[in-house]
């Protein structure tokens, strides 16, 4: 689903290098759950923003659903972003004084779907996360928890291969974060493959593969890895 | 998916409207300016002919009998006999020599006896065809003699309140006339048969009367008039060096040109060869567009208000730029979240073009509002200028055109920024 | 106040800054020549004519019947003008002309000396002079001073066909231009005999005082066809009554006549340039625009300033800066884009005025008229500023312990 292959990103300013990424390599299957951990400027950012096509690289092999992304141009990895790729934010990024149907809307509309497909995916989007009767509000009518449900139904909205959430918690209380969470794991159990970055030790124990970045490199890929070594445990 | 981004555009102009009226106002008074100045200049500069203006040639002739001849150029006003000398070639398919002057005028049908002052084109037969002069009833004469009058369509409104008049005789400074033909209303600008001593905007002529007709009834010429002689009476003029008489002649072709080039510097050596011709041999034909050049019919005032208007119109779309430039920082988080979810630069771009492009539309409405009542108001201030005050449909198109151009240009730096951030940037 | 960091923060934000910093520049430059437009419209119109303006009435009209057609019968009519209009309480005297000082065109001829048609070589203006055809009065009419010889008298007969040479009034220029040696008069000139020289008076205000040629001949001309000027000298304080009757009086006398101007002489001139006056309004209104246009923008720049540092004036309140020090921390910056403006303002006057010389005549930028233009847009500014300046001043310290 997701081949990295020794990526590097490097930034540069007038006087210095800093290495985003460093020889990084990273597959993930499908229909894996994949939590990112790392320290703070460890590159997690860089790494989502790599991987969700925001951001280019320097060096390496990028391969997304068998594509190679290296070479392509603006339009094009536009276009993937809006195919295969759900984002998630901790801040959940909905547009203020747009209606909840028009914000899960947005993505599919660049995919130039027709009038009534479009309708019918932004219901059952909304639907998926247990909000269809709230098409018409407006997300300040909303909580936080249901504003994050929220912009997952309009990651979800254009079926991407992929979902990449950005401390898709942080800014929740602890209930509506594990209602969140549950809501992930539904939809990973469904076959969406997902990569999460967070800050949450236990967040990381629930999902079956973590990943560790310090200094642009992952480090031990099994450090939080309890659910796996159960599962091997169990084997 | 252009209607989502006028769908985009509306809430966007919802999200700020005291700023994008802000924006619409600037622009419109700044492209409403140069609107009306641009009317002005186009009306000035414009072919009052175009269907021929190539092939009518004004006639300019070096036959002053003195050598302190102190004009330089030659002279764009002839003497009777030259100007017969143009009359009777064949070569040119029409011509005409004409001057003007002014007469007052009754019905003489008409109890009343208050009269109106009419401008009179004192001209030989061929002014009709050569112009092509839009005729509403009637003919024009074939002769240049005879007490007959050609009259304008304001004069017939004046004098007998408009409709069929031909075959009614006018009284004209005490003579009668009677009226052959009547022209349609006849907006010519430049008036380019006349565009000499700054009457090119005057308005076309309340009468047109046979040339001879009116050298015998001694009305004198209105208009630059040169003497050598000494004269008291116009009959004398027909024999005597004066020069008031100007003269256009219609040459289709450049081989017609060549030789009516050819006729008059012959005549002008026959002259010479008697001794009657001591400056050089200078006969010039000026077509239409080349004469209102030479004639400087565009106001040199209103190309100097045009550069300030311009400069204006600079100066109002930097401070729309700035104003829109607000408004980006405002709404790039919306930007950087349109990309992450698939738009591309191009579809970002078109959608701030489309935009822009809303707001020009409405703003061409107001700038074209604005443009007539600055005009109204260049009118108030340059009275001179009335005549020209028109806004065609070509003002129309190019104040539309001005105004989504410069509501692109002033949105253009806030698009290119947007678009030029890097997208996680704005996100979290 | 710390320049350098102002300088700092105008160029975080070099694009608006450069902007603004533009319009103010074409702002000034407007403003200067617009100025100079007026003033030199305004000199025009207040220069010394050797007239008395205020007091000179001229009365414009044309024969409407053909009966005028008889010269002797025009003649005859236009006498009996003139014992009416004389006759008028007010009126000190009357004299018709074929044209006026100050106009465009009019009626001019080659004069020389008869012993001399060189001089037509030497002197253009020579060429050019205007030739009065009107009664022996007119000089007094003008109020012009006799300097030299004898006025005009009803004796000076000029009859056209006739071959004598009439006796003439010249002007002390034209004297001077003639007879640069001598006494005028008594001199024989191509057009006749000079027996008076009188003050100057602006014939074409292309020129100077000593270019302004002028003869003067007693004997009107009575062409039907030609434009008739009464000429009218009134007494201080009469005009007003006088021009109210005057229509009357004349068609009185014979009624098929078109009166269609009647105005004084300071009118006169005043609609001689009236597109002068017309163009420098037009660039007034278009000021007045530009300043408001401007006046906007340094509003809208200082807002938007405020709108982004919110947060940072925040801090410095909370550290201890006055609201007064933060008001003037905005004026600053302001003031610093202003300077900017106007030294760039002073060439884009200068560039502005190369540019328009080309299409108009006008004088150069000088150095009062950039002084004024820079107070006002120093006062358009800073009004424009003082209220966002006002408002960021009101930021209260606390937003800066607030996370945004």
């Amino acid at each position: 689903m997701l081949v990295m292959n020794s990526i590097s990103r490097i930034y540069r300013s007038e006087t210095i290098q800093t290495h985003g990424l460093r020889d990084f390599s990273l597959t993930v299957e499908q229909g894996e759950f994949v939590a990112v951990t790392g320290p703070s400027g460890s590159g997690k950012s860089t790494f989502l923003n790599v991987a969700g096509l925001l951001d280019n690289f320097d060096q390496g092999d990028y391969l997304l659903d068998g594509i190679s992304v290296k070479g392509m141009n603006d339009t094009q990895l536009s276009s993937l972003r809006n195919e295969k790729i759900g984002f998630i934010f901790q801040n959940y990024n909905l547009i203020p004084d747009y209606s909840i149907a028009d914000n899960v809307d947005m993505p599919l509309r660049y995919r130039g779907f027709s009038k009534a497909e479009r309708k019918e995916r932004v219901e059952y989007a909304l639907e998926k996360v247990g909000l269809a009767a709230r098409l018409d509000y407006l997300p300040s009518q909303l909580s936080g928890g249901q504003q994050q449900r929220v912009a997952i139904a309009r990651a979800l909205a254009g079926s991407p291969k992929i979902l990449l959430a950005d401390e898709p918690t942080g800014n929740l209380d602890s209930l509506m974060a594990r209602q969140v969470m549950e809501l992930l794991h539904r939809l990973n159990q469904d076959g969406t493959t997902i990569i999460m970055v967070t800050h949450d030790p236990d967040q990381a124990r629930e999902v079956n593969r973590n990943v560790q970045i310090v200094d642009g490199q992952i480090t031990d890929a099994k450090i939080y890895a309890p659910v796996e070594a159960k599962e091997a445990a169990n084997a | 998916m252009l209607s989502y981004y006028l769908k985009l555009a509306l809430i966007n102009f919802k999200r700020a409207p005291s700023l994008y009226a802000l924006v619409l106002l600037t622009l419109s008074v700044g492209v409403g300016l140069v609107c009306a100045n641009y009317a002005l200049i186009s009306v000035m500069s414009g072919d009052p002919i175009p269907e021929k203006s190539n092939q009518l040639f004004h006639v300019s002739m070096n036959t002053w009998p003195n050598e302190n001849n102190t004009h330089g150029e030659p002279l764009y006003i002839l003497r009777y006999r030259d100007a017969m000398m143009i009359e009777e070639s064949s070569i040119p398919k029409h011509s005409f020599v004409m001057f003007e002057t002014s007469a007052y005028v009754r019905d003489s049908a008409s109890a009343s006896l208050s009269r109106r002052s009419g401008k009179v084109r004192a001209t030989t037969h061929g002014f009709f065809a050569l112009t092509n002069a839009p005729f509403a009833y009637g003919e024009g004469f074939s002769e240049n003699t005879g007490q007959v009058v050609v009259i304008g369509h304001n004069m017939n409104q004046e004098v007998f309140g408009g409709g069929n008049n031909v075959g009614k005789t006018l009284e004209i400074a005490g003579e009668l006339f009677t009226v052959i033909g009547i022209l349609a209303q006849w907006d010519l600008r430049p008036k380019y048969y006349h565009a000499t001593e700054n009457r090119a905007f005057d308005q076309t002529d309340d009468l047109y009367i046979p040339l001879e007709t009116v050298i015998d009834q001694n009305w004198r010429a209105q208009a630059r008039t040169s003497a050598a002689d000494s004269w008291q009476h116009m009959p004398q003029t027909r024999e005597r060096n004066v020069y008031y008489l100007q003269a256009w002649v219609e040459l289709p072709t450049n081989a017609d040109k060549a030789q009516f080039q050819q006729y008059l510097d012959n005549y002008s050596q026959t002259l010479k060869d008697s001794g009657e011709h001591p400056l050089a041999i200078r006969n010039e034909l000026n077509d239409v567009n080349q004469w209102l050049a030479k004639q400087e019919v565009v106001d040199d005032k209103i190309l100097a208000f045009a550069i300030a208007t311009a400069l204006f119109l600079i100066v109002c779309v930097f401070n729309a730029s700035s104003l829109l430039l607000s408004r980006f920082h405002a709404g790039k988080f919306e930007v950087g979240l349109r990309r992450a979810i698939g738009a591309s630069k191009q579809q970002v771009l078109m959608q701030g073009m489309i935009e822009s492009t809303v707001l020009g539309a409405v703003i061409s409405l107001t700038a074209i509002g604005l443009s007539g009542l600055f005009l109204a108001l260049s009118i108030e201030m340059l009275p001179n200028l009335r005549n020209l005050a028109v806004l065609n449909a070509n003002t129309l198109l190019a104040g539309v055109l001005l105004s989504i151009v410069t509501a692109n240009l002033s949105s253009f730096y806030a698009i290119y920024r947007a678009n030029r951030y890097t997208i996680s940037a704005e996100l979290k | 106040m710390n320049i350098k960091a102002l300088i700092k923060s105008l160029l975080l934000r070099k694009f608006t800054t450069g902007l603004l910093v533009l319009q103010l520049a074409l702002t000034l430059g407007l403003i200067v020549n617009s100025g100079i437009l007026a003033l030199d419209t305004q000199e025009k119109l207040s220069q010394q004519t050797g007239l008395d303006l205020d007091n000179t009435l001229v009365v414009e009209m044309l024969p409407t019947s053909g009966a005028y057609k008889d010269s002797d019968y025009y003649r005859s009519i236009t006498l009996e003008d003139f014992a009416k209009i004389e006759a008028m309480p007010g009126v000190k005297g009357i004299a018709p002309s074929v044209q006026l000082p100050i106009q465009h065109g009019g009626w001019n001829s080659n004069v020389n000396p008869v012993d001399n048609p060189e001089a037509l070589q030497t002197d253009n203006h020579l060429n050019y002079v205007a030739v009065f055809y009107t009664r022996y009065n007119l000089t007094e009419v003008f109020g012009l001073k006799l300097l030299d010889g004898r006025l005009l008298n009803e004796n000076d007969i000029h009859d056209p066909t006739n071959e004598v040479r009439p006796n003439v009034v010249i002007t002390d220029a034209l004297a001077k231009a003639l007879y640069p040696d001598k006494s005028a008069v008594g001199q024989m000139t191509n057009l006749g005999l000079v027996v008076g020289v009188v003050g100057n008076m602006v014939i074409n205000p292309r020129f100077g005082m000593d270019k302004q040629y002028a003869m003067f001949f007693n004997n009107p001309i009575y062409f039907d066809g030609i434009t008739q000027h009464y000429v009218i000298n009134v007494a201080p304080g009469m005009m007003e009554s006088v021009r109210k009757n005057v229509t009357d009086v004349i068609l009185a006398v014979q009624p098929e006549r078109d009166i269609y101007n009647i105005y004084t002489m300071r009118e006169h001139i005043s609609n001689f340039y009236q597109t002068d006056q017309g163009l420098a309004s037009l660039f007034t209104t278009l000021v007045v625009l530009m300043i408001l246009i401007t006046a906007i923008s340094s509003y809208a720049y200082a807002q938007f300033h405020m709108t982004q540092q919110t947060r940072l004036i925040g801090i410095r309140r909370a550290l201890g800066a006055s609201k007064k020090d933060i008001l003037l921390y905005v004026l600053t910056e302001n003031w610093l884009v202003y300077v900017l403006g106007c030294i760039l303002g002073i060439a884009a006057a200068i560039g502005f005025n190369i540019l328009l010389s080309q299409y108009i005549s006008l004088s150069k930028p000088s150095i009062e008229l950039s002084l004024i233009g820079i107070g006002i847009m120093f006062m358009a500014s800073t009004i424009a500023t003082w209220l966002p300046a006002k408002k960021t001043s009101n930021i209260p310290p606390v937003i800066a312990t607030r996370t945004v």
